[in-house]
């Protein structure tokens, strides 16, 4: 911070009094990060990258930009690059001295819409604009190609570190920002490939034709290319991708009274409903009136046209708005002159007019649809029928329930172990898995808080069944009888739940891990809004207990295990390197972990096809680049070690490449193999991450080593050190594993797992919809083939194998 | 401790140790945790031995207590405990299940348990309890674990860590498709037909000799030795053309059939007799339902069915009525029934 008061006072003389009032909006920013971007998180961070990249799709919607290059480098800093018009640098006209790229990125609010003229309609996340983005970032450089020319200017963490220069000519047109997120203000830096390019993915779907890129430098084979002609239409497509679909695409679009509409649907043969709306390129997770215009033309367009071409046998039979929407995707997106944002997240379109119009629009080219259309209307409308029906059903099942007081909070007397607190804030559920684990749940927990609540057995599978058939499951009916808050569209009441804090208390082997998706799915699908509130968790039950003496220590997995065995090995120890440098206390026990993390990423990259030895050559040569695979003489020099120890192993020249490929006969537990390593694997992340652990220790490398603990003991490599604290920390140590709740007594349980003092819970959390519901679809639905291809690419990363 | 009032518990203790897990992280990694299990440990055996975990187990133990054919029988339930306790920490029941199978004849081409006592029929009976059976391993079961003692192949710690167990059989012979195999698993399923032992064997000489052939021409060379599945219940197969193609890719559908001759009783009246039934068809229900369509005249001209096994071996009767024709009515059982 002192930075940019030490600048402002250089550029005083430039530019007056102004530079530091603007700079101090900037520091406004920094001191409330999370009031501008989100958050200082992952989404915080990824935040920045959207708001950059929303000013170029903004050049999109007013038609002169057509692609959009986001690069993310190997430092975590990231590139925008557009060929719109370029943010105009002629000094501002309400700020005298300065340019308007300079008013862009260093005042609040400027963002994009510096010219009404110029945009009809403006998105950007409700118009912060790019300033944030250069106040929270380490270093920001922008080059504009404007009138045939170059400037560019550089800032550090929202100041500017000179004028913006002219410094060049060109025939292109654009922007380019590249920044670096700053350390200081984000808890974490590293960017996720798989978040943006989900959403860019989304922002290439709203903005048809347009291209947006994302490379990744960091890993050379991700590159992804958006380019959708097909508008929301494609998004559509690409929802439904893994589903069975009624009749292809309906695609609707129309301008009335200065607001566009596109409106895009499809069913398919589940039983969700996935609308997604947009409003000025902003996703208004919270609807609004354009999502509220659409549902309720829906529901009255699907009836007339029912009823008009006979298929509704009775009149009786009309057709509710929830039935429409059973197995529907679409996406609404309408671009709003004056959009309003109501809301605390601002996530909730406002505009009155936009209902009618949405309204009006869908009726006409829906029916429209539907009279051209007569088979696809006709199987849309009987499988609304169908869900009509269904409903009728559950709702049968559930007044006979009802009836019978099952659902309806009058108890469940001899399973429920309730709790003595009335209070739902108060008041806390575990869900558990078996009699055997509720048995010690019971007598385990503390009563005046903690109800418990045992399943038996694994529960239904509701992605693939309705709500009438989920209804018929006892244990289902339980849970929802113990929760109170009633289930499906019409009765389920939040407001009426009575614990708020609901946890999945699973074993710690497979089946427990399979009964907590099964649990998950449930209440993904029946009663997403109590895990979008934060009362949904899961329990941590440990799996392992350490024991000395009187004193005992639950750890959760094997990591931990192995963290508390390295700190109490190094406790009173130190080790002495052949140079005479002493290493103890914090330094030894990061040194030990990085063995240990260096031993497990070698056993990842011997799985995935490099046997250890020849990686260990590598490392040792110091090869840090493919270079030399061109050079003969090197390479043999570096395989000259397994030459002697009797290993088949010889060159061979790759023609097509110009490169000598080293060619290893292994034998892998039996089984002969031939291995071929050539310069992939230098490039491949698994090296390269091999790499830079491998740096930290190189000094271990060079033994005698001596433990010093009272005595001294000379240890002669890595692998011996690492072993002899290993044991160390074992001594007197008694370690149980646990494979099952029932094998804790009650007391364990209290204190591992339920005491609110000592346990760890995980809080569910819905990041993105669209990732979750697409991942519910293929684990969990109907098709085998998606899920079998899931588990293909993930199987080599599973954490706990247990047989 | 006298409590009044229900103390509260302190306002949201949980904030220092609550940690965020996205739903959709926890999804992927619990779900592939218990698909990868039951792929490796549980519904699929391993292609090098043929076996799932469960059988590997109860061989093992088997072969642990000293159950070598030509010493004495020991009670079933001592083994299913034991497996239990050491190996396999899942239900006896189940593990029982196991042992039984790999003792039925109908069932394994080569059985590797040789089971004393009920151990179950062609008709669906179940075996007698645990506690009334007796096993010991068979030539072939003992066969499997040839030199196990002589580090042939890699042993891990059990479940509980207190002795070790092999992960995969040394394997005498081509376990995987003598015997064929069965499992639904996570994603993905299996169903291997059993192959015959000596065509298996000759295939298996076949290829370790023709190192430098053509894949192709090594598959030829397979399939002209191995014809196609031998069935422990032996009946007929259909078309070569299916079996080639699962030979070739892994997939393909094989039509099994009944064998079944037409006889002549007194009079002039014949029946069908039937010798062999296809793998896998229950005897019992396969009867009830030929009964089921005379009865409901879906077949017209059957009059009498029969089971006429016994020691000698399996029979089925079907009495034909005087002037139908048999072969039609024979086409209509292939057609209608599990006879094919």
């Amino acid at each position: 911070m002192t930075e940019n008061t030490k600048m402002a006072e250089e550029e005083q003389g430039e530019y007056g009094a102004e530079a530091i009032r603007i700079l101090e909006g900037l520091e406004a920013v920094r001191v409330r990060p999370a009031m501008y971007i989100g958050s200082t998180g992952e989404s915080g961070l990824h935040h920045l990258v959207y708001e950059v990249v929303d000013n170029s799709v903004d050049e999109a919607l007013a038609g002169v930009c057509s692609e959009i290059n986001v690069t993310i480098h190997i430092d975590n800093s990231v590139t925008v690059v557009d060929n719109g018009r370029g943010i105009p640098v002629e000094p501002h006209p309400a700020v005298p001295g300065m340019s308007t790229t300079e008013v862009v990125l260093t005042k609040l609010h400027a963002g994009g819409k510096f010219d009404h003229k110029a945009y009809k309609v403006s998105g950007g996340l409700h118009g912060v604009g790019v300033s944030v983005v250069n106040a929270l970032s380490e270093t920001l450089e922008v080059e504009i190609w404007r009138d045939h020319k170059v400037y560019r200017q550089t800032y550090h963490r929202g100041a500017p570190a000179g004028p913006l220069e002219n410094t060049g000519v060109t025939d292109r047109r654009g922007t380019k920002v590249t920044f670096k997120p700053d350390p200081q203000i984000f808890e974490t830096t590293t960017f996720s490939f798989d978040t943006l390019s989900q959403r860019l993915r989304e922002l290439s779907f709203l903005n048809r034709g347009i291209l947006i890129t994302l490379d990744d430098e960091r890993d050379d084979k991700k590159k992804h290319r958006f380019q959708y002609q097909g508008g929301i239409a494609s998004f559509v497509d690409h929802l439904n991708r893994n589903k069975e679909t009624l009749g292809p695409v309906i695609m609707i679009e129309g301008q009335r009274e200065g607001v566009a509409a596109e409106l895009a649907l499809q069913w398919n043969d589940g039983y969700a409903e996935n609308i997604y709306s947009f409003a000025n390129n902003i996703n208004t997770h919270d609807g609004g009136t354009h999502l509220v215009g659409f549902k309720s033309a829906l529901t009255r367009t699907v009836n007339a046209f029912g009823n008009s071409a006979g298929l509704l046998k009775d009149a009786q039979q009309s057709l509710e708005g929830e039935d429409t929407r059973e197995g529907l995707t679409a996406v609404i997106s309408v671009k709003v002159p004056n959009p309003q944002f109501e809301g605390q997240t601002k996530g909730k379109l406002g505009n009155s007019e936009v209902k009618g119009i949405v309204e009006s629009l869908l009726n006409d080219k829906l029916t429209e649809y539907f009279e051209r259309n007569p088979p696809v209307a006709r199987r849309i409308i009987f499988k609304i029928q169908d869900a009509a029906r269904a409903r009728e059903a559950a709702r049968k099942a559930r007044d006979l329930t009802r009836r019978k007081g099952a659902l309806d909070g009058a108890g469940l007397p001899g399973k429920l172990a309730e709790c003595q607190e009335r209070d739902p804030e108060k008041s806390e559920l575990f869900l558990v898995e078996g009699d055997s684990a509720g048995g010690s749940a019971k007598q385990g927990r503390d009563r005046r808080f903690q109800a418990i609540l045992p399943l038996r057995g694994k529960i239904l599978n509701v992605e693939k069944a309705r709500l009438d058939r989920t209804l018929a499951s006892e244990e289902i009916r339980n849970i929802i009888t113990a929760l109170g808050t009633g289930v499906g569209a019409d009765d389920f009441d939040v407001t009426k739940l009575r614990y708020h804090r609901i946890i999945i208390m699973c074993d710690a082997d497979v089946d427990g891990s399979h009964i907590r998706t099964l649990l998950l799915t449930f209440f993904y699908r029946q009663m997403k809004e109590l895990i979008e509130r934060g009362h949904l968790y899961i329990a941590q039950p440990p799996l392992y207990k350490a024991k000395h003496g009187k004193s005992e220590r639950y750890l959760k997995d094997e990591h931990a295990l192995d963290a508390f065995l390295m700190e109490r090995a190094v406790e009173g120890r130190k080790v002495r390197l052949t140079d005479g440098r002493e290493v103890e206390g914090p330094r030894l026990v990061r040194l030990l972990e990085k063995l240990v993390q260096y031993g497990k990423l070698l056993a990842h990259v011997e799985r995935r096809g490099t046997p250890r030895r020849l990686a260990e050559l590598l490392l040792k040569g110091e090869v840090k680049d493919a270079e030399i695979f061109t050079n003969k003489e090197r390479l043999l020099e570096l395989i000259r070690p397994l030459r002697e120890e009797g290993a088949d192993v010889a060159l061979e020249k790759d023609e097509e490449h110009g490169i000598f490929e080293v060619v290893l006969q292994h034998d892998a537990g039996g089984t002969p193999r031939e291995v071929r390593l050539d310069d992939d694997f230098i490039g491949s992340p698994e090296y390269k991450a091999l790499y830079s652990t491998y740096e930290e220790f190189r000094d271990l490398d060079r033994p005698p080593l001596v433990v010093v603990d009272g005595g001294e003991k000379t240890v002669n490599s890595r692998e011996e050190l690492l072993q002899h604290f290993m044991l160390e920390g074992k001594k007197g140590l008694h370690i149980q594993r646990y494979k099952g709740l029932g094998e804790m007594n009650a007391e364990q349980l209290w204190e591992s797992t339920m005491d609110t003092a000592t346990r760890t819970l995980l809080q569910v959390r819905l990041e993105d919809d669209e990732v979750a519901e697409n991942i519910f679809t293929t684990l969990m639905g109907d098709a085998v083939e998606p899920r079998r291809q899931f588990i293909e690419e993930n199987a080599l990363n599973v954490r706990n194998l247990d047989i | 401790m006298a409590d009044e009032t229900p103390p509260t518990p302190p306002p949201d203790p949980i904030a220092a140790f609550r940690v965020p897990s996205n739903i959709a992280d926890e999804m992927r990694q619990s779900y592939m945790d218990y698909a990868m299990s039951v792929i490796i440990g549980r519904a699929l055996p391993d292609v090098r031995d043929g076996l799932k975990p469960a059988n590997r187990r109860v061989l093992f133990g088997m072969s642990e207590m000293g159950l070598q054919p030509g010493r004495p029988y020991k009670k079933s339930a001592r083994v299913a405990g034991d497996v239990m306790g050491k190996y396999h920490p899942h239900g006896e029941g189940a593990i029982y299940d196991t042992l039984v199978r790999m003792a039925q004849t109908w069932n394994m081409r080569v059985p590797l348990v040789d089971g004393q006592g009920n151990f179950g029929s062609v008709d669906g009976d179940p075996a007698a309890a645990m506690r009334y059976t007796e096993c010991r391993l068979t030539r072939m079961g003992a066969a499997m674990m040839t030199d196990l003692d002589k580090e042939t192949v890699d042993f891990a710690p059990t479940y509980d860590n207190e002795s070790s167990e092999p992960v995969v059989m040394p394997t005498a012979f081509p376990n995987l498709l003598v015997n064929g195999a069965e499992g639904i698993a996570v994603g993905m399923a299996t169903k291997i037909p059993p192959h015959n032992l000596g065509e298996v064997v000759e295939a298996v000489l076949f290829l370790i000799e023709s190192a430098d052939l053509t894949p192709d021409e090594r598959l030829e060379g397979v399939m002209a030795r191995i014809p196609g599945p031998d069935f422990p219940t032996a009946g007929l197969i259909c078309g070569r053309a299916g079996i080639r193609q699962a030979y070739r890719e892994g997939r393909g559908g094989v039509v099994m059939r009944a064998r079944a001759e037409i006889e002549t009783r007194r009079g002039d009246k014949e029946s069908i007799v039937v010798t062999e039934i296809p793998f896998q068809v229950n005897k019992a229900r396969l009867i009830e339902r030929i009964a089921e369509l005379a009865r409901d005249k879906k077949i017209d001209g059957i009059s009498d069915v029969r089971d006429e096994s016994d020691r000698q071996g399996m029979r089925i009767v079907v009495d034909v009525r005087k002037g139908e024709n048999s072969q039609v009515i024979l086409n209509n059982l292939y057609k209608h029934t599990p006879m094919q």
